[in-house]
């Protein structure tokens, strides 16, 4: 784009580049920012411990933390378990497919929101223990 | 013991030395115009993987032999895992992938070092120097922090084995192809440094590292067709792309570097763009070394990061040494790499190659965003978030319908300016065949805006295409009277760059074909006693019975599941809940039912003692077209990479010329 070597042509219609360089830049830029505000472009992590202590927030949040051991309990397609950081413990209730790593002491992450002093979650995504060092 | 892993160490330290010769020997080569210490540096590069493939050798030995008394076999193996799957072992953890990079790394090395003799040889030096930096690098991992023959005390009788999860042949092919990819890249990417360092500013580093570039380019792009096709099969979610953070790291790379693969016609046609050529060759490396970072430091949470190790204080340093000594290098040859023309019509395959350039970096540049924003986020605020699917989806789709519009204008439009008119003729024809699509969908009841007008980008640019293929076909019929399906073949076969380029951009439009169908899944999900249905999509389901077995490795349990659809018997299918001992895990293996108008995917995702079964089904549309368009691709890529390089070009002028050429070389 830094052409300035003179050749016969006719001097290009540079500015139209510019200006449509900034436009079509700008616009890429303003689909990026629109995107990030989509519901659940962003969700804010929270152990169990923030939750218990009211530090709750509203909209899409994950719930991360330890699957207590002997905590599940599966009524049809709902699953109800225990996640603890070692400090408090939050029960979680979902109805989504649990996926194959989850069991007792899973290091899980749960998708949804809190009210009522449960975690209702419409995704879990667990990490075997056996495979990964606890660690939040 | 039985194995060779005492050779191990040993080979790595002797592979780490003949790096730190061939860097030194090459770097004296270009300083001083040696060729004697440049020749020295390259057999000395070649000594290096030798010595890196004996310690390959030393760890897959010590894998058959089931020598736990490396702590890298008692991990990732285990005595009952079968044969095939030990190459898997030998890149499932941090250690054995990095190993298995530097052998690539070293190997690739040699060979375009050897082969570049001939046709570049003034870049040699340089590039020669690059390589062995970059393998100093990952050796010195090898021999420090991450060896792969680290003993274990006491030795355990068993190992932990690989995670059933990648035990699958798809996992034997899919990494070995991502790893191919981003070491492939190291190539373009030296010789773009040694044109930059030695002041060679020509086409020549970009025309005889171009079958490097592809091959790395298609080998990433089937390895992350077959990580999602992995993931479709094996992960039971019913989708094959999560935005995780490491397909993210694949998924940059290829995004730049498809951009460089396009312009870089830009710069051998018009010998315009040239710093953004090797700034976007830098840019694909860094990516693809960042995300080899992203995969093994543990810097991020996903599924893939099957190790969390210390390397990250490593690779951060040396990341940022090649962003900064490339970008560095690039300003002090500013003056170097000016444009020998401009732009002259916005309405010229220059703009249209700068379009498609801008969207697949701004592409790259959000995958970044999206991937980084967690750590930044983290790290400035004390945030801890992450950023999903629908990121990711809201900013794809608009570019992704882009990027297809353009692959199918691109290609008509000609070189410095085309005239309204003429651009209207060849137009016209695609244009009709994606307005009757639009109007054929929104008749049938497709009111989607999205999938309207992805279905029909995809016939406009399909129209575009095929006319391409027949205009092509028809000058060489009316030349040589032949019937149409020899005048296809001939002219695919003279001009494989070009046609070879047109099948990939045919296979793109299948895929994305594939991707928008994904707008009309459905899903159930149900608890179901025997005899009980479920109705998805069409499809009535029925439970019929589980059965249970069980094998050495694992408890099986098959659900029968018969299907029914508008009231017709379809048979059965068998999706399996399985419990694998050594792991003690469950592992869910899906039933999937293809074919070209939708799939059929059925997943057990619990039951119970009384043989109530909770089912899981989707009814993914047109996702079949996904793996055909990427059959395609590999066609058009085995063409591209079957198309003569620069050396043959020349050879194929009249013969007496290419006699006396022949001799010299």
């Amino acid at each position: 784009m830094q052409g300035t070597q003179t050749t016969s042509v006719p001097p290009p219609p540079r500015p139209k580049f510019w200006i449509g360089g900034a436009v079509i830049v700008a616009v890429l830029a303003g689909v990026i920012l629109w995107a990030m505000t989509q519901p659940g472009a962003e969700s804010n992590y929270i152990t169990p411990t923030e939750l218990a202590h009211g530090q709750a927030q509203d909209g899409q949040l994950q719930l991360a933390g330890v699957v207590v051991p002997d905590s599940i309990e599966r009524n049809g397609l709902i699953t109800t378990f225990l996640v603890t950081d070692e400090t408090e413990e939050i029960s979680v209730t979902t109805d989504s497919p649990m996926p194959d790593a989850f069991k007792d002491s899973s290091e899980v992450v749960a998708f949804g929101s809190y009210g009522s002093g449960t975690f209702t979650a419409s995704k879990v995504l667990a990490k075997c223990p056996s495979k990964f060092k606890a660690k939040v | 013991m039985t194995s060779l892993a005492g050779f191990g160490v040993p080979s790595l330290l002797a592979a780490l030395f003949f790096a730190g010769v061939s860097l030194v020997l090459c770097l004296v080569g270009a300083t001083r115009s040696s060729e004697r210490a440049t020749a020295a540096g390259r057999r000395a590069m070649a000594m290096c993987f030798a010595a890196t493939g004996l310690a390959v050798v030393a760890l897959l030995t010590a894998l058959f032999a089931h020598d736990f008394s490396l702590a890298y076999v008692a991990k990732y193996s285990s005595r009952s895992l079968s044969g095939p799957y030990m190459f898997g072992a030998l890149w499932g953890g941090m250690e054995g992938s990095l190993l298995f990079w530097t052998l690539l790394l070293t190997g690739f090395s040699t060979v375009a070092l050897e082969r570049a003799r001939a046709s570049t040889p003034r870049l040699v030096a340089w590039a020669g120097a690059v390589l062995a930096g970059v393998a100093c690098f990952f050796l010195m991992l090898l021999v420090l922090p991450e060896s792969p023959f680290t003993a274990l005390l006491p030795v355990p009788a068993d190992g932990t084995g690989l995670n059933p999860l990648l035990q699958s042949p798809g996992m034997l092919i899919h990494p070995p192809l991502l790893y191919t990819g981003f070491v492939g890249f190291s190539i373009p990417f030296a010789f773009a440094m040694a044109a930059l360092l030695s002041k060679r500013l020509d086409a020549s580093w970009f025309t005889s590292t171009r079958r490097w570039t592809l091959f790395a380019w298609s080998a990433l792009s089937i390895g992350i067709v077959l990580g999602g096709a992995w993931a479709y099969t094996e992960l039971g979610w019913g989708g094959y792309w999560a935005w995780d953070p490491v397909e993210n790291a694949s998924f940059m790379p290829w995004l730049t570097a498809t951009a460089f693969l396009h312009s870089v016609v830009i710069q051998e046609k018009r010998q315009m763009l040239k710093v953004w050529n090797v700034s976007l060759i830098l840019l694909t490396y860094a990516l693809a070394v960042f995300g080899t970072f992203l995969t093994r430091s543990g810097i991020l949470s996903s599924i893939h990061t099957f190790t969390e190790g210390p390397i990250g204080k490593w690779f951060l340093p040396f990341l940022a040494l090649m962003l900064l000594g490339g970008l560095g290098i690039v300003l002090a040859r500013l003056n170097e790499l000016k444009s020998e023309n401009r732009f002259d019509h916005l309405m010229s395959r220059e703009s249209a190659f700068l379009a498609n350039n801008v969207l697949f970096v701004a592409a790259a540049f959000a995958v970044l965003w999206g991937t980084i924003y967690p750590i930044l986020a983290e790290v400035t605020s004390g945030v801890r978030l992450s950023v999903g699917p629908p990121f990711f989806n809201s900013v794809f789709i608009p570019l992704g319908l882009a990027i297809i519009g353009l692959t199918g204008i691109g290609p008509l439009i000609s070189w410095k300016r085309m005239s309204k008119g003429a651009f209207g003729r060849v137009v016209r024809v695609p244009l009709a065949m994606g307005s009757v699509t639009i109007l054929g969908l929104f008749i049938s009841g497709v009111r989607s805006v999205g999938a309207l007008l992805a279905f029909g980008l995809c016939a406009f640019t399909a129209g575009a295409i095929l006319g391409e293929f027949s205009r092509g076909s028809r000058v060489y019929r009316t030349r040589y009277d032949v019937g149409p399906i020899r005048a296809l073949t001939a002219t695919i076969d003279r001009n494989r760059r070009r046609y070879g380029g047109y099948i990939v951009h045919l296979g793109v439009v299948l895929i994305v074909i594939g991707l928008a169908g994904g707008a009309f899944k459905t899903e159930r999900h149900a608890l179901l006693s025997k005899g009980e249905s479920m109705s998805v999509g069409g499809y009535t389901l029925t439970y019929r019975e589980l059965r249970q077995s069980s094998s050495p490795e694992k408890q099986i349990n098959t659900a029968v599941v018969d299907v029914a659809s508008d009231g017709h018997d379809q048979g059965s299918i068998y999706p399996q809940r399985n419990f694998h001992l050594a792991q003690r895990q469950p592992q869910s293996e899906v039933a999937i039912r293809t074919g070209p108008i939708e799939d059929l995917y059925v997943v057990i995702t619990s039951f119970d003692q009384d043989g109530d079964a909770a089912l899981r089904a989707f009814v993914n549309p047109l996702t079949w077209w996904i793996w055909v368009g990427a059959g395609v691709m590999l066609s058009g890529m085995t063409i591209l990479l079957s198309s003569p390089g620069p050396a043959r070009v020349r050879a194929r002028v009249p013969r007496e010329i290419r006699e006396p050429a022949a001799a010299t070389r």
